[in-house]
């Protein structure tokens, strides 16, 4: 296809009008009072974000906290059984940054994929494992980082329902108390991409390669911001403020460019139930719906998002449409991976690109990374492991 | 031993005002308290014309306001705010504070808040109707000040719209924002405001689309039926999710619930029907003896749009076109 010479508006709005933030107005109630109220009363312990941390704004203007370190990673079944570059990437940032975080080998899946299909498990199941993995933070000293936008989503709706519901808290206690841990609510729940907001700038100071002529498409996940909306980060230079600034205000401070597209709000395709029972369904929607529009309107080196259902369906349905003979092939991944590459980490050692389905390599050269040499280096690393020369890739073989 | 020959009537709104109008005709004298610095209201400030007879606003409400200003029996108070009030229903002590920082206590038998609305803000709508985002993207209050000024264009090149549409119960009927209620007037408004468009541009094409339209009163025939047979206004039954912009239109994106069908639909402009809600000067105003009165009111009609929100639990809703009375005997109700 053709490059398509088309005008980036970019994400400042086109109206003098003004949104007045006024936390007063916000429909999802500010849980928090409440929860260290839960905290005095002896119903739980409320774990503290640990200082320091970043506050970041949100929709109607509260101040939500952001921990910058001593984070605990609750990772996302389908990010590390499809794209274990994206938990690598954040992984390799906080080390970039120095910030001290824990990787922990015992974390429950969440159960939410099941549950929006319709498919399985009950509130008090969900909530005992939403709080399985709370104590299980806790017992560590690190605080809840959570990688997947439906874990993120799904935990702000149980901590709403066991706020309000004393005998479903009563219920999930004595399935924690029969596990042998502590009772424990954060004092927020945090999305991992809302860490990467909080360190945009020390990551900005840190970027190898100039981005500007890279323009991206960001994919909003829809449970991270349409499930208490309330609660994620909005910024008023980003679209108003009437649009989330998570990733989008990543990745224009580490100076690419995002377009906008006009199927932003639409899902990716996923849909959970369709995933599972009418993939055919997911293809079509993420392909016709959202990449081949992007393209015609935007026609991005790259599609960002920021939760793990939306990287694996707009990437991995591209081939579907491809074979039809459709405008599709662009890269997608998520910001983290796209922070990392422009920080200097390696294609392959970290960001593992080779899971991906669309081909990259385009985008990477237009970055200025020396894509052929990194492919070279990776061969290499897999011959030495054939042979035994070499374990596994280490750390010390990426920082 | 209280005023009772004294009425305090807090907010002079058409509510406001209409309630200091008939204590002064029964003889009593009112106290009509206003923390802006006019009276009116929303509807006389922010309104071209009224529903149903299209009737210019200073036509259907100067006399009003004029009758308030020259009536010797309304005590009127502009830039003043109730700060406290005690006392019990026959003898209330309600001290009130002007602008600059004076402050008098004035003893009256019974109170009536009439402290009015003021339009849902759509930036916090759970539907991507884009107002902050796109200039052509409009509420009825603005379409209301393009009237004012007798032209009506898209705000983005000053050109007049080819394609108008408005989205009702934006704001209104929606458990998702905490707005249950229907705000009653926006349908009307809607119809109003189409039928001022296609006088103005007789060959725009105007759409309407609702979840149902709720026409009170006379209005079904007065605009409702005018507005579809003599200016070929179209209803569309649908539910508008997000409005976008392609290329120099508007795409608004939703579903025909006729139809039963997704529909995306270009236009030229797009303008949000925006119910009611409490106003800000409900807040302002301290009026707390009343509050368990006002609740066991509402109590004692459930169902029925009697709304109040005060400083403290339990949270009720506002008055609209009605004010709620507080009366010596206790006979507490609507207007």
């Amino acid at each position: 296809m053709e490059p398509l010479n088309l005008p980036i508006t970019g994400t400042k709005v086109e109206t003098s009008k003004v949104f007045e933030r006024d936390p007063e107005t916000v429909r999802d109630e500010d849980l928090r009072e409440a929860i260290w109220e839960l905290g005095r009363e002896g119903e739980w312990i409320v774990q503290p974000v640990p200082e320091p941390y970043y506050l970041a704004p949100t929709k109607f203007g509260r101040m939500k906290k952001i921990p910058l370190e001593h984070t605990w990673h609750h990772k996302s079944c389908g990010q590390c059984g499809h794209i274990p570059g994206y938990s690598t990437s954040i992984f390799w940032l906080n080390r970039i940054l120095g910030y001290d975080y824990f990787d922990p080998r015992d974390q429950t899946s969440c159960t939410a994929w099941n549950y929006y299909a319709s498919a399985t498990s009950n509130q008090a199941a969900q909530a005992a494992v939403a709080m399985r993995n709370f104590s299980a933070a806790y017992e560590t000293g690190y605080y809840p980082l959570i990688h997947c936008g439906t874990s993120f989503g799904h935990y702000k709706e149980v901590r709403h329902e066991l706020v309000h519901d004393a005998k479903l808290r009563r219920q999930v206690r004595a399935i924690i108390e029969k596990l042998g841990r502590p009772f424990v609510m954060p004092e927020e729940i945090v999305h991992y991409s809302e860490w990467m907001y909080a360190v945009r700038d020390e990551l900005a100071a840190r970027v190898q390669y100039d981005l500007s002529p890279i323009t991206a498409t960001v994919h909003p996940a829809c449970h991270y911001y349409k499930l208490q909306s309330g609660d994620a980060i909005y910024d008023p230079e980003i679209y108003g403020g009437q649009r989330t600034a998570a990733v989008t205000g990543v990745v224009q401070t580490l100076g690419a460019q995002v377009a906008d597209y006009s199927t932003w709000y639409d899902c990716c395709g996923f849909g959970f139930r369709h995933i599972l029972v009418q993939r055919d369904f997911t293809r079509s929607f993420a392909t016709l719906r959202k990449i081949e529009v992007m393209k015609q309107e935007a026609n991005p080196d790259v599609v960002l998002t920021h939760d793990t259902g939306c990287v694996t369906s707009l990437d991995k349905s591209q081939f579907a449409a491809k074979a039809h003979d459709r405008q599709v092939g662009v890269p997608v991944m998520s910001e983290s991976q796209f922070a990392a590459l422009a920080l200097g980490a390696h294609p392959f050692r970290v960001c593992q690109l080779h899971w991906h389905s669309v081909d990259y390599r385009p985008l990477l050269r237009k970055m200025g990374i020396d894509v052929d040499r990194a492919w070279a280096e990776f061969e290499d690393d897999v011959s030495k492991i054939k042979t035994g020369e070499l374990d596994y890739v280490t750390w010390e073989h990426v920082l | 031993m209280g005023n009772t020959e004294t009425v305090l009537i807090v907010g002079a709104g058409p509510g406001g005002m209409e309630a200091a109008r008939a204590v002064a005709d029964l003889g009593k004298r009112a106290i009509l308290v206003e923390a802006k610095g006019e009276i009116g209201g929303t509807p006389y400030s922010s309104y071209a014309t009224l529903t149903p007879d299209l009737q210019e606003t200073e036509e259907a409400m100067g006399h009003i306001v004029r009758g308030i200003h020259q009536n010797p029996a309304i005590d009127l108070r502009l830039n003043t705010r109730v700060v406290k009030s005690e006392g019990e229903v026959g003898a209330f002590h309600v001290t009130l504070e002007s602008e600059d920082s004076t402050q008098t206590v004035v003893e009256v038998g019974s109170i009536i808040v009439a402290t009015g609305f003021q339009h849902f803000d759509p930036g916090r709508e759970t539907q991507m109707y884009g107002y902050y985002e796109y200039d052509d993207v409009i509420t009825l209050v603005d379409a209301e000040r393009m009237f004012k000024s007798g032209a009506i264009v898209r705000p983005s090149n000053g050109e007049a719209p080819e394609r108008v549409a408005f989205i009702q119960c934006v704001g209104s009927r929606d458990r998702q924002i905490g707005n249950q209620y229907c705000s009653k007037v926006c349908c009307g408004i809607a119809s109003k405001q189409s039928i001022e468009i296609k006088r103005m541009l007789p060959n725009a094409k105007v759409f309407i689309f609702y979840i149902d339209m709720r026409m009170y009163g006379f209005w079904e025939d007065q605009i409702y039926w005018k507005a579809q047979e003599e200016y070929k206004v179209n209803y569309v039954r649908g539910i508008v999710t997000e409005v976008i912009r392609k290329g120099d239109k508007l795409l608004i994106k939703g579903e025909d619930t006729t139809m039963g069908r997704p529909m995306e639909v270009l236009m030229d402009m797009v303008i949000l029907s925006v119910g009611m809600e409490p106003s800000k000067g409900v807040d302002s105003h301290v009026i707390e003896p009343l509050e368990a009165l006002l609740f066991s009111c509402c109590r004692a009609a459930p169902g029925r749009q009697i709304f109040f929100r005060g400083i403290r639990p339990p949270r009720l809703s506002f008055a609209r076109r009605c004010a709620v009375v507080v009366s010596k005997d206790g006979d507490h109700g609507r207007r």
